[in-house]
C-alpha cells in the first residue's frame, strides 16, 4: 500500500530524515514510534505532499508520488498532530466540506459525512458548533474529518496527543474498527503503549532515522538478554548498596518503586533480595517484567521516547 | 462542485460571524449620516418646501386660467374664493392674503407680505409675468415654437458654475461604500489567515483540490460578499437617506473593479508579510491613506483642482471622482478609466501574489505553516 525507499530531507544543514525506507502492507497498521524531532512528521509531511524530498521515492497503492501525487491524494486520509477544523461551523459541515474536497457530492457525501460522524460517536452533535465541542469531540471530529472519504491509507500523526482517557479509548477503538474494515493504517506516535496495543509492525525512529523495525516480538528479541525486575519497598530504598549488584545495569526510581535493568542470566534477583533483607528494608511488592518498547527504544538510542 | 462547497464554506464562516457582518455595515451607514447631517450646511440640498394654499379671486378669464393652471410646478394650490369672502376673511383675521387677478392686474392682497406663502406667491407670479410677456412677444413676432408657456422645477442643487454638485449625503454616500470596500483587503486577509490559525491549511494542502483553485475560490468569495454589502449600503442610502445614484445597478457594477483591487491587495499582503498582523497594520494605515487622499474623509469640491491631483494618487480617489463624475454630471468616461486601472493593478498584485505562493509550494516553510 504504501513504500518508502531512501527517503532524505535536509532543513539547511539539520538532516532531518536520513536514508528512511519501509513499506506498509494492505490491511496492516503501521507504527512509526519515536520522540518528538526523530523524523516522524517531516517523513509524513512527505508522504502527503505537503513538503518536497531531496531523495528518496514514495509510492502509494504503486502511484509514485513525484509522477501522480494528485491521483495519489485520492487514496489518502490525513489525521494532523494539531486539530484541523473549523471552530466556527458544525462537525457535520467540518466534515462534508472536506469530503467534497475528495470529489463527494449530493446524497453520497450527505451519508458518508453522518455515518463517520456515527463512527467516530458524534452524531448527535452533527448540528452543533465545534466551538462548543471539548478537546476530547474536537479530537474525533479530527478524524472523522480524514475518514469521511474512505481513504485506503490513514494516516494518524499522534491522534491522542493532550485528550482524556476516555476518549484516548475511544479514538484506540475506533482505529482497531476501522483495521478490522480493512483500511491500512500508518500511526505515528511517541506513546510505546498505543504503538503496543494498535500496530502490527512498528519502526523505532531517532534523530531521522529507523533504528529498528518489526513486530513487537521481534523488536523484542533485539534485547532479549534484557530482563527487568520491579520492586516496590516501604521507605526508602538503598539505592547506592543496590547499585552495587552484579548484573544490574540501570536502576530506575520513582517514589518507592524500583524498576531494576539486568542483563545476562545472573543472580541479580537473590542478590537484591539479599540486600534488601540486610538492610532491614520491606518489599511491598515485586515482579519480573518483559521488556517493553521503551526499553528497547532505551536501549537501541541510549534515550527515552519522551526526553 | 468543489468550488461551489468551498464559496459555501467561505459564506458560512460570513454567517457565523454576524456580529462583523451587522459592523461592516452599520458603520458606513452611521457614518454616512454622522457626516451627512454635520456636513449639511456647507454643501448644497434639497430643501423642501412646504406646500401653500393661497385664496384666489378672478374673474375666471383666459388669464387666470393659465396663471392657475400652471401653478402645479410652483407648490402653490390656489384655491377660487369670492372677492366677498376675500375682503371679509381679510377683515375678521380668517385670512392673511390672498391673490386677485384681473384682465389688468395681478394683485397680492396680504398681511404678511414677507411671509413664505407670499414669497413663493410673488416668485411664481414674476415668472408666469415674464412668461407671459415672452408669449406675446413671441407671438408678435411670428414664432409660434417660443409661444407656448414653458415652466421648470423651480429649485436644483448647482454649484457657483451653475453645474450640479452632490449633498453632504450624496458625497458621503459615495465616500464611505469605497471606504468600506478598501476594508475589503482585511476581510481576505483574514479569509486566509484563518486557514492558518485553525491548521486546516495542511488538510487543504494534503488534499487534491488544487491550492492554486483555494486561491482563486477565496478570491470570487470575497469579491462576492463584498458587493452583497455594497449592494445593502447602496440600497440603504437611497431608500432611506434619500441618496441619488442615478443608476443603482450601474453603480455597484462599477464598484466591481474595486472589490477585485481590494481583494487582491489582501491576497499580495498576505503572501509578503506572511503573518496577519504586520499584514493588518500595513493595511490599515494604507486604507487611511487611501482613503484621506481619495477625498473621503472631508468633503471637496467636484471642481477643486487640489482635490483632482490628491485624487490622482489614490486609487480610492479614481473611484470616488468616477463615480461623481458619473451621479452629478453623466459622465461614465472617468469611472470606465478608474476600472481598467484597478482591474489591471489587481491582477497583476493577484498574479504575483499566485507567484510567490506557487514558489513555496512544497518549500520546508508550508509544512510550517
Amino acid at each position: 500500500m504504501l513504500e518508502v525507499k531512501k527517503l532524505v530531507k535536509r532543513y539547511g544543514s539539520k538532516l532531518a530524515v536520513s536514508d528512511v525506507s519501509f513499506k506498509v502492507e494492505k490491511g496492516e497498521i503501521y507504527g512509526l514510534l519515536g520522540p518528538n524531532g526523530a523524523g516522524k512528521s517531516s517523513t509524513i509531511n512527505i508522504i502527503t505532499g505537503l513538503i518536497k524530498k531531496d531523495s528518496g521515492q514514495v509510492t502509494i497503492g504503486g502511484l509514485d508520488l513525484d509522477r501522480e501525487l494528485t491521483k495519489a491524494k485520492y487514496l489518502l486520509g490525513i489525521v494532523p498532530q494539531d486539530l484541523a477544523i473549523y471552530n466556527d461551523l458544525t462537525a457535520l459541515q467540518n466534515v462534508k466540506f472536506f469530503g467534497a474536497l475528495y470529489g463527494l457530492t449530493g446524497g453520497t457525501l450527505q451519508k458518508q459525512a453522518l455515518e463517520t460522524l456515527e463512527f467516530v460517536g458524534l452524531k448527535d452533535k452533527a448540528r452543533d458548533k465545534v466551538k462548543t465541542f471539548s478537546g476530547g469531540m474536537k479530537r474525533r471530529l479530527n478524524i472523522a474529518c480524514g475518514l469521511v472519504h474512505r481513504p485506503q491509507l490513514l494516516i494518524l500523526d499522534e491522534p491522542t496527543v493532550g485528550i482524556d482517557p476516555q476518549s484516548r479509548n475511544h479514538i484506540m477503538e475506533a482505529i482497531l474498527q476501522l483495521n478490522r474494515e480493512g483500511m491500512t493504517i500508518l500511526y505515528t506516535t511517541h506513546y510505546m503503549e498505543e504503538a503496543e496495543q494498535l500496530c502490527s509492525r512498528i519502526a523505532i525512529m531517532d534523530a531521522g532515522q529507523i533504528v529498528a523495525q518489526g513486530n513487537l516480538q521481534e523488536l523484542r528479541s533485539l534485547i532479549e538478554e534484557n530482563w527487568y525486575i520491579a520492586v516496590k519497598v516501604k521507605g526508602t530504598p538503598p539505592v547506592d548498596e543496590l547499585s552495587k549488584v552484579a548484573g544490574v545495569e540501570k536502576i530506575d526510581l520513582n517514589g518507592n518503586a524500583l524498576r531494576f535493568t539486568c542483563r545476562g542470566k545472573h543472580s541479580q534477583l537473590r542478590d537484591i533480595l539479599e540486600v534488601l533483607s540486610r538492610e532491614h528494608t520491606e518489599i511491598l511488592d515485586l515482579s519480573i517484567d518483559e521488556p517493553n518498547l521503551e526499553d528497547v527504544f532505551l536501549t537501541l538510542t541510549g534515550k527515552r521516547l519522551r526526553d | 462542485m468543489r468550488s461551489l462547497q468551498f464559496l459555501k464554506k467561505e459564506g458560512l464562516h460570513s454567517l457565523a460571524a454576524p456580529e462583523t457582518v451587522l459592523l461592516m455595515l452599520l458603520f458606513p451607514l452611521l457614518i454616512t449620516w454622522v457626516l451627512g447631517t454635520a456636513f449639511s450646511g456647507i454643501s448644497a440640498r434639497t430643501i423642501d418646501l412646504p406646500e401653500a394654499r393661497m385664496p384666489f379671486v378672478s374673474d375666471g378669464g383666459m388669464a387666470a386660467q393659465l396663471y392657475q393652471g400652471n401653478s402645479g410646478h410652483s407648490g402653490i394650490t390656489f384655491e377660487p374664493v369670492s372677492r366677498e369672502e376675500a375682503d371679509s376673511g381679510l377683515m375678521d383675521g380668517s385670512l392673511k392674503q390672498y391673490v386677485e387677478l384681473t384682465d389688468k392686474a395681478l394683485i397680492l392682497h396680504s398681511d404678511d407680505p414677507q411671509g413664505m406663502e407670499a414669497m413663493m406667491v410673488r416668485m411664481y407670479s414674476n415668472a408666469f409675468i415674464q412668461q407671459a410677456n415672452l408669449t406675446g412677444l413671441a407671438l408678435k413676432e411670428g414664432r409660434l415654437d417660443l409661444a407656448a408657456p414653458q415652466f421648470f422645477e423651480y429649485t436644483r442643487i448647482e454649484g457657483m458654475d451653475g453645474r450640479a454638485e452632490p449633498s453632504s449625503f450624496g458625497y458621503y454616500g459615495v465616500t464611505m461604500l469605497t471606504m468600506i470596500l478598501m476594508y475589503g483587503s482585511l476581510q481576505m486577509l483574514s479569509m486566509l489567515s484563518q486557514e492558518k490559525a485553525a491548521r486546516t491549511s495542511l488538510r487543504l494542502k494534503a488534499s487534491p483540490y488544487a491550492m492554486g483553485k483555494v486561491f482563486l475560490v477565496k478570491t470570487l468569495a470575497s469579491c462576492f460578499i463584498l458587493m452583497v454589502q455594497a449592494a445593502i449600503i447602496v440600497l440603504f442610502n437611497h431608500f432611506v437617506y434619500g441618496i441619488e445614484y442615478r443608476n443603482i445597478g450601474l453603480v455597484l457594477m462599477m464598484v466591481v473593479p474595486l472589490a477585485v483591487f481590494v481583494t487582491s491587495l489582501g491576497v499580495l499582503s498576505y503572501q509578503v508579510f506572511r503573518t496577519e498582523n504586520a499584514a493588518s497594520v500595513f493595511l490599515n494605515i494604507l486604507t487611511i491613506a487611501l482613503v484621506f487622499l481619495g477625498g473621503g474623509y472631508m468633503m471637496v469640491s467636484l471642481d477643486d483642482s487640489t482635490f483632482a491631483a490628491l485624487t490622482q494618487f489614490s486609487p480610492i480617489g479614481w473611484v470616488n471622482q468616477g463615480l461623481f463624475q458619473y451621479i452629478y454630471r453623466g459622465s461614465s468616461a472617468p469611472i470606465l478609466w478608474a476600472g481598467a486601472k484597478l482591474l489591471g493593478l489587481g491582477l497583476v498584485m493577484y498574479l504575483l501574489a499566485f507567484w510567490l505562493f506557487k514558489k513555496e509550494e512544497g518549500s520546508d516553510r508550508v509544512a510550517a505553516d
